[in-house]
């Protein structure tokens, strides 16, 4: 039997060490085990993801994405609200959320658990890492709490974590493990035959054409296209400006490193927040300290 | 010691166990993490050799091979467009017979520019004289180190090795590895010594690469280097088998497997190949004759262990993860020409190109080869080749970002 966990979060929250904590634990356990980070250019605040592969000793003869797994691990509940994550997960999916219990209902069975309140409580900061991997193996029944605790100590020590730091990740990971119930076993999870490996054939190779012109060329005439890149979806605190207290005075417009800023004709500011990546230079500029900063999402 | 390990992790264990005295740096995306593993190590004491970070691919490339006729043995590692940067040199050093083992973690070649897999750059190097081994998985990478270094230091071979992983697929996953003890590595791959150091003494002065202007002593040379790299395939196998014996682990040129009765055989190289083995299982289990081929060797080439495994088979698929415009695959024509002289040999022989720049391989793609070899069988016409694999959905995201550039569309040639 084999199990594909797919982790959703955003640059900066530990998407990568949860699926290396995950996964290592299962290693100890003594499963087979994989795991690999999203390719490309990993930004502070971008939606990131991160793969994990578990079999009981049956090889794991997969690479890449995993586009059809059998649980989805949302690090925060904005990755639910921001993007869809749920694609390709099986019907018999497992959704397992890191949010307040009254998390938002799904088309899928879920387990939650609000692991940024706990890791603000034990850690003093919402890093929440180790308490998401600690619901994964908890839910899935994938490992021990030994296993899951000496994990979380290799994956943040490997991360040059401080002894005590380390520790208290622990303590968060044991309760995070114990606070949640094990929805599917292990043995029991979906096993997928080979044919349903990693793809659905139902998906058709089609011949491209050869095409004459520019467009075969590699190359972009288009202006303006790099607002095409919705970089708000990297925010995790979003500027406000103060119109009461604002002179018109175009300092944050000119100081903006992605030209989000527009002005009207009268020159009062506007933030275009489909790409305001919420870096708060702006606010830092005006003179007239009218730009606050909200929290989009506890980070 | 099992432990969780990167491709690109494995690959500094292998210079570590390997107990390597020089690693020439210089970073470059999928494969940084190598040099950044060992500088660290190195930095900790952990590993003693000496450490150098260059300013470039070809400066780095030089002073391995150079530091590698000194009696040293050298590890470096590169990654498409810097392994191209050093490719003269790449030639140099093989030509000065320096056996030091160069780890290539595969990445496309620009343009355009991409960072995940693609053969094209290593594939760059398979006429340098370069013994060229790829391999699967994050355990193939750290044991193909070892014979690298084992087979490269023979006295019969006196050849640099390239070790292929791919970029990001593997040189990021992690997976289980077995790291060999340190006895049991030093019993494999005695300490290295070359018989003629380069060492500036002037009781033992030597020259190595001088410049001819003769024919005759450029073909003798050149003709030596082929010899000596043809004779590496025995060395390889000797090597392989007291490899199995010290680590339990087999390695061979090429890799047959479910081949006995197969009607059908995919050809592959690379992390892939495990990919088509699942979809071989797969489409066992569904009834298909088909079997699969991993070609682990790319040089020398192995064409007789090829022409044996292949020429039962009724139609032989050669999936790739290159593309050379004007020509198609690369391997293809090698494997055609090993088969050219065989008594029985596969009716149909298909050249499929994917996994370019990452693009997925799964059922629909093992599905389409065989259809296709299964086609042309019976109608014994063939399509026009390579045939690119690539998705309906890919199709449809790659036409919605032409209409993104603002270029005018296109006239298609039918
Ligand atoms: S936070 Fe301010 S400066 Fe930064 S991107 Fe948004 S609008 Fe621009
Ligand atoms: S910098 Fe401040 S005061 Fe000036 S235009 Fe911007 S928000 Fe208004």
């Amino acid at each position: 039997m084999k199990i594909r966990i797919r982790l959703h979060g955003r640059g900066g929250q530990g998407v990568k060490t949860a699926g290396r904590i995950i996964s290592t634990a299962c290693f100890l356990e003594g499963h087979c085990a994989e795991d690999s980070p999203m390719y490309g250019p990993e930004r502070r605040g971008a939606p990131v993801l991160s793969f994990v592969r578990v079999s009981d000793g049956e090889p794991l003869e997969e690479r890449g994405y995993i586009e059809h797994p059998d649980a989805l691990v949302l690090l925060d509940s904005s990755s639910v609200s921001r993007s869809s994550p749920f694609y390709g997960l099986r019907t018999d999916g497992l959704v397992i959320i890191n949010a307040p219990l009254l998390a938002p209902k799904f088309a899928f069975p879920s387990v939650a658990f609000d692991v940024s309140s706990a890791a603000l409580r034990v850690l003093k900061k919402d890093s929440v890492s180790a308490g998401a991997a600690a619901l994964a193996c908890k839910a899935l029944g994938l490992t021990s709490i030994e296993s899951l605790s000496e994990a979380v100590r290799m994956e943040m020590n490997e991360i040059g974590l401080r002894p005590e730091l380390i520790e208290r990740n622990v303590e968060l990971a044991r309760e995070c493990f114990s606070s949640v119930p094990t929805v599917k076993s292990f043995v029991h999870a979906h096993d997928p035959s080979p044919t349903d490996s990693n793809d659905e054939s139902s998906e058709k190779l089609v011949e491209i054409p050869q095409m004459v012109g520019l467009q075969p060329i590699a190359a972009i005439i288009a202006t303006g296209n790099s607002r095409l890149n919705e970089t708000g979806l990297w925010r995790l605190t979003t500027p406000r400006i103060d119109y009461s207290k604002c002179t018109k005075c175009i300092v944050c417009f000119v100081y903006c490193p992605d030209s989000c800023i527009t002005l009207e004709p009268d020159l009062t500011p506007h933030i275009q927040y489909e790409n305001c990546k919420g870096c708060m230079i702006c606010a830092t500029e005006c003179p007239l300290h009218a730009i606050s900063e909200e929290r989009a999402v506890p980070a | 010691m099992k432990k969780m390990l990167t491709g690109n992790s494995s690959a500094a264990w292998g210079a570590r166990i390997s107990d390597v005295d020089y690693v020439c740096a210089y970073p470059i995306t999928p494969q940084t993490e190598i040099v950044e593993t060992l500088s660290s190590w190195v930095n900790k004491g952990a590993l003693k050799a000496r450490f150098v970070n260059f300013e470039s691919e070809h400066s780095m490339f030089a002073a391995a091979g150079a530091a590698s006729l000194t009696g040293a043995r050298v590890f470096t590692c590169s990654s498409s467009q810097g392994l191209i940067y050093g490719l003269e040199m790449l030639y140099s050093i093989a030509g000065w017979r320096a056996p030091l083992v160069l780890v290539n973690v595969s990445r496309g070649l620009g343009m355009p520019m991409i960072l995940q897999v693609e053969h094209g750059d290593v594939l760059a190097t398979r006429d340098s004289g370069f013994i060229q081994l790829h391999a699967e998985n994050c355990q193939e990478v750290l044991d193909l180190v070892l014979l690298g270094y084992k087979i490269a230091e023979d006295s019969n071979v006196m050849l640099p090795v390239v070790v292929n992983m791919d970029g990001f697929v593997l040189s990021f996953a992690r997976q289980t590895v077995d790291i060999p003890q340190r006895e049991a590595v030093e019993k494999f791959l005695p300490r290295y010594s070359h018989p003629r150091p380069l060492l500036g003494l002037e009781s033992a002065p030597v020259t190595y690469g001088p410049t001819t202007s003769d024919g005759f002593v450029y073909s003798f040379y050149k003709y030596q280097l082929h010899k000596a790299s043809l004779e590496s395939r025995k060395v390889f196998q000797t090597a392989a088998q007291e490899f199995f014996k010290i680590f339990s682990r087999r390695h061979h040129a090429v890799e047959a497997e479910m081949t006995e009765d197969a009607d059908y055989i995919f050809l592959v190289t690379n992390s892939y190949s495990s990919n088509v083995r699942a979809g071989v299982r797969s489409l066992r289990a569904k009834g298909e004759k088909v079997g699969m081929v991993k070609l682990k060797m790319l040089r020398p080439f192995p064409r007789e262990e090829l022409a044996e495994v292949l020429s039962q088979a009724k139609a032989v698929a050669v999936f790739e993860q290159n593309l050379a415009p004007g020509r198609g695959a690369i391997i293809y024509p090698e494997i055609a020409e090993a088969l050219y002289h065989s008594q029985e040999r596969p009716d149909v022989l298909l050249s499929f190109i994917g996994g370019l720049g990452g693009t997925p391989l799964g059922m629909p793609e093992m599905e389409y080869m065989l259809k296709k070899c299964k086609e042309f069988l019976k109608t014994g016409h063939g399509p026009e080749q390579p045939l690119l694999l690539y998705r309906s959905e890919d199709w449809e995201s790659m036409k919605h970002s032409l209409s993104k550039t603002g270029l005018p569309v296109s006239r298609e040639v039918s």
